[in-house]
């Protein structure tokens, strides 16, 4: 049904359509092809592409992904062919004018949409990685780079034309020559899966590689289905259900599903979700289910968007290099699943498996893995501790920089370093091939300027993207120091008190000791008094002399003593 | 003045058939052992004789030498997890070592992944689903995976004693749960049962718990409250102290739980009687050894209050 020819030096298929004119020019190259420090040039190329086109009146609109970039289109013959021509003829002389307007334009949009922790945990920061993350490239895009990545990615030999109906008249691309990209390497940071990693809170997301096939499509319908009987319809603990099968490359393809949760339910969401992988991988899907979700499968095959939707997938099969299959095959294929089948399926989604739990659950006595958070070891250099917690520091040195904590290391080195952000008050992010990413805040670990700028030197100026100042209150601020000791009660009056009472006691020392000394006196001149009791008495006022005599040398001592304190 | 203790605080031992079931697990007499359980169709009986199994030191390394059959495999996950409660000690966290807590953990991600297998083939294995409270319990999976566990298991068994009493652990505050928590369900549990049957028992659990749960003065006062003791007395009568009461494996704890509260509320008849029906020989571990580290020790301490050590 579908046949494959050739327009203007461009793959081509077509394929009768069952309504309007519909047509597509699917580009082999997405965010996965950009390094992170270039990370939005491909989306940047997109919007630039679309500029000149103007307001759209008519059906058409483009979609950037993570390895395919897709122009698409419905509408009258003339209507078609204006909009791909004018694509066509932006790609090849972009309105580079236009840069500043779409950069802006791109992080409004981006403020929307969040990165996928998926993808970064499980490839890193490069390839697949990358496009786990928001456009932190767009600061350091040149004309240049813009330039150069539509004069090699958006060419000819890189590139699908398909079509929905009959080809229209004048349909004439010119897009300059180039050399076919293969899907970027598949990179991993995972030692084993199933593994899992705790982040963010209120949902739960898991990703699981699986083959290609009719069979790995109907599983993803069918795990979503008995997530949403579980999750949602028994246990009433989600609302939000999801599950999706998108093919990654020629030989694999990525399933997804997410399930939401409040706070309290998080712990149950993450359970009963377990409880259902388990069961899918034992085998434990109803037939009479299967049926359904077959026919399910088998009438979207037949409505009329389902066209342009197997044209688009297979102009992305041909960029991929995956031979093409027809449709009455993949139906075939389809009919042909069985319960068996979904059960081998679900084993290697069992296997691939990354789960994303919130923050403070843990995934371990499912028998997944804890996904590597940390770096195996640190860098050596300078080391500044932290002013607000005990026991962290940064280790800043001229292979890289670490920051050493009691929970684990996280070290970027700068030969591994895909991009550092860099902040007007100094701050600085460095991201890691491997997704570490080790923050510089000045004020929280003192780090004098000439630091900073000795590790500018050492990163490339090519990944070294400067932000905008920020705000006063994002900044963290040093700690305050401590307070200084409360102001000293003025001690004069207490020392005058008991200097007053030490020359009392003095006095009465010395007295004592006089009428020792005259008794004694008086004893020896007159020996013919009866003695024993003067004796007594002398003794008496000894003690009581020597009393008060200790008592002063004690009390001039204290005194003494908080004289030395500042 | 106490007599000198022939009591044995092991519920099994009350029970002639389970003495032999512990004797086959020791012989490694698998035979014996599946025969024992295609006799029992009781849910908390069968729950029962599988921790009498699963507390035999040592049974794993036999266990795991068995054809998976759901009931091997069963009998092995609830092995893991006593093993590692014996690792743990039934002391209070705070004398539980880091290491012990690793030790416990260890076992129990063990067991968990072999009872998840079971509830997965047959969501309908109550017995599974009662022990995953358990190791759910141990591995600190949270509040609202436990109760989600118990609604699972309550789908096909609303009235398993033994699951519910797993959850009156879990809503024990030194769980993470609180003590409203814990009397509204035991309070449900209660309502929802037939008289005569062990649930109720659970409502004197609860109250129990809660009293060894307080200190000092607060200890003293909790069991003279009027509305406790309305609602510990309501709970016997509607099992303990029923004409229909039968209890299966589990009269030993049911009365003992009764006669710790009885005792300690000073209401001497009801102790007497919960006492007598103990008998000379028998009582379970549980509530005695939470009053007192040697079990006979707190047996003896609150029995002969009750019958003034005439006795």
């Amino acid at each position: 049904m579908i046949k494959e020819t050739e327009i203007s030096g461009i793959r081509t298929l077509i394929a009768p359509g069952n309504g309007p004119l519909a047509a597509g020019l699917v580009f082999r190259v997405g965010c996965a092809d950009e390094p992170l420090s270039r990370r939005g040039l491909t989306h940047l190329v997109e919007h630039l592409a679309l500029h000149r086109h103007g307001l759209i009146e008519h059906d058409a609109n483009a979609a950037t992904g993570i390895t395919t970039t897709h122009f698409y289109t419905s509408g009258s013959e003339q209507a078609v062919v204006s909009y791909l021509t004018s694509v066509c003829d932006s790609l090849r002389d972009l309105p580079l004018e236009r840069m500043a307007a779409e950069k802006t334009i791109l992080r409004t949009e981006q403020a929307n949409r969040p990165h996928d922790p998926l993808l970064v945990w499980r490839y890193g920061a490069v390839g697949f990685g990358a496009a786990g993350y928001p456009e932190w490239g767009l600061e350091l895009i040149t004309d240049d780079d813009v330039r150069e990545w539509a004069a090699t990615r958006f060419t000819r030999e890189n590139a699908v034309l398909w079509i929905a109906g009959d080809v229209p008249a004048g349909l004439e691309l010119t897009l300059p020559s180039g050399a076919a990209h293969p899907v970027p390497a598949i990179t991993s940071t995972l030692p084993s899966t199933p593994a899992y990693f705790a982040e963010g809170s209120g949902k739960i997301m898991l990703s699981a590689i699986v083959e290609r096939s009719a069979r790995a499509s109907l599983f993803s319908m069918v795990l979503e289905r008995a997530l949403f009987r579980a999750l949602r319809t028994e246990d009433g603990n989600s609302y939000a259900v999801a599950a999706a099968y998108v093919p990654r490359d020629d030989e694999f393809a990525t399933i997804t599903a997410l399930a939401d949760a409040l706070p309290e339910k998080q712990d149950a969401v993450l359970g009963g979700l377990l409880d259902v992988l388990t069961a899918l991988r034992l085998g434990r899907v109803d037939a009479d289910e299967l049926e359904t979700l077959r026919d399910k499968a088998e009438t979207y095959l037949q409505r009329p968007e389902a066209v342009a939707a197997m044209l688009f997938t297979e102009a992305v099969d041909i960029l991929y290099g995956r031979p093409r299959r027809a449709l009455a095959d993949f139906s075939a294929e389809l009919a042909a699943v069985t319960v068996e089948d979904l059960r081998e399926v679900a084993v290697q989604a069992m296997d691939t498996m990354l789960l994303q739990v919130p923050r403070g659950e843990r995934a371990d006595w499912a028998g997944f893995a804890e996904a590597p958070m940390w770096s195996e070891q640190a860098t050596t250099g300078g080391e500044f501790p932290s002013l607000q917690k005990k026991d962290f520091k940064l280790i800043l040195g001229y292979e890289g920089v670490s920051m050493v904590s009691p929970h684990g290391v996280l070290t970027v080195l700068y030969a591994e370093c895909v991009l550092m952000q860099c902040w007007p008050d100094g701050a600085r992010r460095l991201i890691g091939a491997d997704g570490v990413s080790v923050s510089i805040e000045p004020n929280v670990y003192d780090v004098p300027a000439d630091t900073i700028a000795g590790i500018d030197e050492l990163v490339p100026d090519e990944r070294k993207a400067w932000q905008p100042a920020r705000s006063p209150d994002r900044i963290p601020q040093r700690p305050v120091p401590p307070p200084p000791a409360p102001a000293a009660v003025p001690r004069t009056p207490v020392v005058r008190r008991s200097r007053m009472i030490l020359l009392a006691f003095g006095a009465l020392a010395v007295l004592c000791l006089l009428l020792a000394a005259g008794s004694l006196v008086d004893m020896l001149t007159n020996p013919d008094i009866e003695s024993t009791r003067l004796w007594w008495l002398t003794l008496v006022f000894i003690w009581i002399g020597g009393y008060f005599l200790i008592r002063v040398v004690v009390g001039l001592r204290s005194l003494r003593g908080p004289r030395r304190k500042p | 003045m106490t007599t000198p203790s022939v009591r044995r605080f092991d519920q099994a031992a009350a029970f002639p058939e389970l003495v032999g079931l512990r004797d086959a697990v020791r012989a490694a007499d698998w035979t014996a052992i599946e025969l024992f359980f295609a006799g029992l169709s009781d849910v908390d009986m069968t729950a029962f004789a599988v921790k009498v199994v699963a507390d035999v030191t040592g049974a794993e390394e036999f266990l795991e030498q068995l054809p998976p059959s759901p009931l091997a495999r069963l009998l092995l996950g609830a092995r893991l997890i006593s093993k590692a409660w014996e690792i743990r000690t039934g002391y209070r966290a705070k004398h539980v070592s880091q290491e012990q807590f690793a030790g416990m953990r260890a076992e129990l991600v063990k067991a968990e992944p072999i009872l998840m297998e079971l509830t997965a083939r047959d969501p309908g294995d109550v017995v599974a689903w009662s022990f995953r409270l358990r190791s759910g319990r141990g591995l600190e999976v949270g509040q609202g995976e436990v109760r989600r566990r118990y609604d699972r298991l309550a789908r096909f068994a609303p009235h398993s004693y033994s699951a519910q009493s797993q959850m009156v652990q879990q809503l024990c505050p030194k769980w993470s749960g609180s003590w409203d928590a814990l009397h509204t369900f035991a309070r449900e549990c209660m309502d929802a049962a037939a008289p005569g049957s062990l649930n109720p028992v659970v409502v004197g659990e609860a109250h129990f718990e809660h009293y060894v749960g307080l200190d000092g003065a607060e200890a003293g006062t909790y069991l003279r409250h009027v509305t406790v003791q309305r609602e510990i007395r309501a709970a016997a009568e509607k099992s303990v102290l029923h004409p229909d009461f039968a209890g299966g494996y589990h009269w030993p704890q049911a009365y003992g739980v009764f006669a710790v509260l009885f005792g300690k509320m000073g209401d001497h008849e009801r102790a007497v009687a919960c006492f007598r029906a103990l008998g000379d020989t028998v009582a379970s571990e549980y509530p005695w050894q939470n009053l007192h580290g040697d079990p006979a020790v707190g047996f003896a301490s609150v029995r002969d209050q009750v019958l003034g050590g005439a006795k």
